[in-house]
């Protein structure tokens, strides 16, 4: 298969799920801060809560890392 | 014979600290290598040893060593520098088990388990910056910790709440959702396997293409970053996630027992109402 169509492939797999992921977690934080600043005394659930998301948001970018670079050391 | 012998070896060196100039490519591709580094004969009976075992077997020495260091002196009053880090380290645990839902109890049964495994996890992505291979790199590595780390689970949630306490919590909000919480266990151990082999091959990667084109500085500060920072942060991620799947269990089990318990409590009373 041509190379330069691989390249391209791997890139839009990491370049489009990395730049929704961002936004997915600026949304949870930005959100999670302005519960954090109305109800302080609630902070450390709402952090706890807020890093499990993180992680699920971050998994979901990783699976297009992994993707990306089977594209590039398989094919 | 000295003249030459040191004309050559400054050559090897300049070719190796020469930015740029070789293929990218091929370099980064021909690290990338899960064959066994040498072959240990007993009898007829060869065993490979590889990159990956090399380093898992360096970071278990090191865990022991730091152990055996840790227990030394301990005390009650008066305590060390390290046995105060150490204390402290057992709290943080102990407050994370807390907070996803079990209590004191249930938290100090779990916490070796779950903080032998941050630490070892931990260990074998930070031996990385003494350029020793990540063993994570190698997908097996990963898949087998997350395997681990499932059945640990699923024997903690026996071990904790019994048979009946664990059916309970797979047949939680109702017993219609068994096939999907079954399911549940079959995607943790990949969701937590690519999470870790993803992180460590793309640090790898990159750290690959610096070394190749610039390798005299740059590596060994990104280093700590990609290989301890980043380690770190996905041994804890690895040790919260296992945590919190056991707290999970714990809590559905609960609500479980709690449902039923309200059931009866409703039936006695439309049996009473009844007699009335």
């Amino acid at each position: 298969m041509d190379k330069s169509l691989i390249a391209l492939a791997a890139a839009l797999a990491i370049g489009v799920v990395g730049s929704i992921a961002a936004l997915a977690i600026s949304k949870l934080a930005s959100k999670a801060f302005e519960s954090m600043a109305k109800q302080p005394e609630v902070a450390p659930r709402v952090q706890t809560s807020l890093t499990i998301g993180i992680v699920f948001i971050e998994t979901v970018a990783i699976y297009a890392l992994v993707v990306s670079l089977l594209l590039i050391f398989v094919f | 014979m000295t003249d030459s012998f040191s004309q050559i070896f400054f050559n090897k060196l300049w070719e190796h600290l020469k930015p740029g100039g070789r293929d990218l490519g091929e370099t980064i591709r021909s690290s990338i290598d899960f064959g066994p580094v040498w072959n240990i004969r007993i009898g007829d009976v060869t065993i490979p040893v590889t990159g990956a075992m090399i380093s898992l077997v360096t970071s278990v020495l090191i865990l022991i060593v730091l152990a055996l260091w840790l227990r030394r002196g301990l005390r009650k009053h008066g305590i060390s520098g390290k046995q105060a880090l150490t204390e402290k380290l057992y709290l943080i645990v102990i407050n994370l088990c807390e907070s996803f839902g079990m209590n004191r109890q249930q938290a100090e049964i779990v916490l070796p388990w779950t903080l032998t495994l941050g630490l070892y996890i931990f260990l074998n992505n930070a031996i990385a910056v003494m350029q020793f291979p990540a063993p994570a790199m190698n997908p097996a590595v990963p898949l087998s910790f997350a395997l681990f780390a499932v059945a640990l689970v699923v024997v903690m949630g026996i071990r904790l709440l019994g048979l009946k306490g664990f059916w309970y919590s797979l047949i939680n909000p109702i017993p219609g959702l068994l096939p999907f919480n079954i399911i549940d266990y079959l995607i943790k151990p990949v969701s937590l396997a690519l999470r870790l082999f993803g992180n460590v091959f793309g640090g790898f990667i990159l750290l690959q293409f610096v070394k190749t084109v610039m390798p005299l500085i740059l590596p060994s500060i990104l280093g700590l970053w990609f290989d301890v920072a980043a380690g770190l942060l996905q041994a804890v991620i690895f040790m919260y996630l296992t945590t919190s799947y056991i707290g999970e269990v714990v809590e559905k089990s609960n609500s479980t027992a709690e449902q039923i318990a309200q059931k009866k409590q409703s039936k006695k009373r439309q049996l009473l109402e009844e007699k009335v």
